[in-house]
């Protein structure tokens, strides 16, 4: 007996060896692929079709906004899937494991399963409010996604004002989840979409404040530029002494800001059912998960482009570094939402109120100074 | 000054389960079974699918029909038919409704001969109620074949006494033991 034991957990480790190496490999060729890629996309630029489309203002926006799209709605397939992985090593399991390889293509079948859900709107629901509420908190993750540099060329518009724009646009989300909460007629909705609109303004007020911090330091707006600065060293290490306490309050902001757990008070499922996205279900729900992990994305996405050195990095193309970055970070949101259990409403706005602004003001002050310093 | 110390406790205490969850992740064995791709190993004393343990020395079933089982059984799951009396005693049917079974072991205990079990098999889900009545040919390891032989050994057994005028009655079921049913299990097969 004992015999057999061992050897079925060699097995075991056997084919988890097998794993691990599959999955290096993969990722290796991935990466190779990525970068094959990127120079074949940089070589198709400068062919005069798509230089034509690149000049042309019309045209141009829509190939833009064409690109943008699909790869907001295509990357969450993946993050999904990680996600889900991530969450079950994390808990002994295993995982999504047989649609695909790992369970990778699990997350296609579940789009394609919510799609062809009936839709259900609840007779005694505001028709139109919760019809386009789906919409109201997609809009602002694509708009945000427009202006995130994957590298100094690679960004979908380049404005100068890119960091406020991305903030105020973000921001309407909870205008959004206030519509699903109250469209909806269903008292949990309601109350989940309060808290989601009490909490993101509230801890849109430190972030604001911490990217400020960045701003002060970089001296300029623009995400593009942010990230130009930090081709020697990333913004975290060049201004360490305010920075690092920057990105923790920005960590803690976002994390707040994408409702994500330790403060996933708006869809709390043991509070209140799932919160403002009770009542929808099939595509519309889709939508909101869509716009949760877009969201994620992007806002790791920003963390990266004002800390941890934008699209910088070895060998590896710009636009490439800048996913590995952001996927890292995405994982570490991942790591704390699987550890830490969920703030209590009124612990969660103290903390705002009474810690979070108060500090990101101090670090915002000390970041002006820094950056008179440095610039001295 | 409570209040400052609570803090502490919170800030190392988010850490700390940062450091448990990382732990899980990178050092910690799945415990996931992929259930109809791996099967579960069972522990040899599991409950689970009834057995009649065959004598292969007699050529026979060690179930006498003393219907000791079936009294002990406290939902009566099981009904047997008895073939032949005395020292060679035995049974032609033995049947179980599992469907009112509760695995309670208590007929096990009860067996003198140690002549019922619970095996390892656990895939006792079945589409209809009938399904889930077991036979003697389910019950027994070689099925109808050994089912065939028990008959026939009994059968000639109790044609040979009535031809002797039966004398050994005696010797013979003073060799018989009490055996208690094994706690460690798995000794039967």
């Amino acid at each position: 007996m004992a015999a057999a034991n061992m050897t079925a957990g060699q097995d075991r480790r056997a084919v988890a060896a097998g794993q691990i190496t599959a999955g290096v490999i993969l990722l290796a060729a991935l990466l190779a692929l990525a970068s094959v890629g990127y120079h074949a996309v940089e070589r198709v630029r400068d062919t005069p079709v798509v230089a034509f489309i690149g000049e042309h203002p019309l045209l141009n926006a829509f190939a833009k906004s064409f690109i943008v799209a699909n790869f907001v709605t295509l990357h969450v397939l993946f993050l999904i899937w990680w996600e889900r992985k991530f969450a079950g090593w994390m808990q002994a399991r295993l995982g999504p494991k047989h649609v695909g390889w790992n369970g990778l293509a699990q997350t296609v079948a579940d789009a394609v399963k919510l799609l062809l859900k009936e839709d259900i709107i609840p007779a005694k629901a505001d028709g139109r409010l919760f019809v386009i509420a789906p919409f109201l908190v997609f809009m602002p993750t694509l708009l945000t996604f427009m202006v995130l540099p994957f590298s100094a060329s690679w960004v979908g518009y380049n404005f100068g004002l890119g960091a406020l724009f991305a903030l105020a646009v973000s921001t309407n989300v909870s205008l959004g989840i206030l519509a699903a909460g109250w469209g909806a007629n269903n008292k949990y909705s309601l109350l989940g979409g309060a808290r989601a609109c009490a909490q993101v303004l509230a801890y849109e007020v430190p972030l604001a404040i911490t990217v400020l911090a960045v701003v002060a330091v970089s001296g300029t707006v623009s995400l593009v530029d942010i990230g130009a600065q930090q081709s020697r060293w990333w913004n975290i290490v060049a201004h360490a002494p305010v920075m690092i306490p920057a990105f923790v309050l920005f960590l803690i902001c976002a994390l707040a800001e994408l409702n994500r757990t330790p403060f996933d008070l708006p869809e709390a499922e043991s509070e209140l059912v799932s919160g403002f996205h009770t009542e929808y279900s099939g595509m519309r729900f889709a939508f909101f998960y869509l716009a949760e992990f877009a969201n994620n994305f992007f806002m790791a996405g920003l963390a990266v482009t004002l800390f941890f050195g934008g699209w910088f990095g070895p060998l590896l193309p710009g636009p490439v570094w800048f996913t590995i970055k952001t996927v890292g970070l995405v994982t570490a949101m991942m790591w704390i939402r699987w550890t830490v259990p969920r703030f209590r409403v009124d612990q969660m706005m103290g903390f705002c109120w009474k810690v979070l602004v108060p500090a990101s003001l101090v670090v915002f002050c000390a970041s002006a100074l820094w950056g008179m310093w440095v610039q001295r | 000054m409570r209040r400052k110390h609570g803090f502490w406790i919170g800030f190392v205490s988010v850490f700390r389960g940062l450091g448990v969850t990382l732990l899980n992740l990178v050092g910690r064995r799945k415990v996931t079974v992929q259930y109809p791709l791996e099967r579960p190993k069972v522990s040899p004393r599991y409950r689970g699918l009834f057995y009649l343990p065959f004598d292969e020395e007699a050529g026979r079933l060690k179930c006498v029909g003393c219907t000791l089982c079936a009294q002990a059984c406290p939902t009566k799951v099981i009904s047997m038919k008895k073939l032949g009396s005395g020292k060679h005693a035995g049974v032609s049917e033995f049947t179980m409704d599992l469907g009112r079974c509760m695995f309670c072991n208590l007929c096990i205990e009860a067996c003198p001969f140690d002549a019922i079990h619970m095996g390892p098999e656990y895939e006792l889900a079945s589409y209809n109620r009938n399904a889930s009545v077991f036979t003697i040919v389910d019950l027994a390891p070689g099925g109808a074949e050994a089912v065939r032989r028990n008959n026939a050994t009994i059968e000639a057994a109790i044609k040979a006494e009535n031809e002797t005028g039966g004398s050994e009655r005696k010797g013979h079921i003073a060799e018989v033991k009490l055996v208690v049913p094994p706690k460690t299990g798995g000794q039967e097969a």
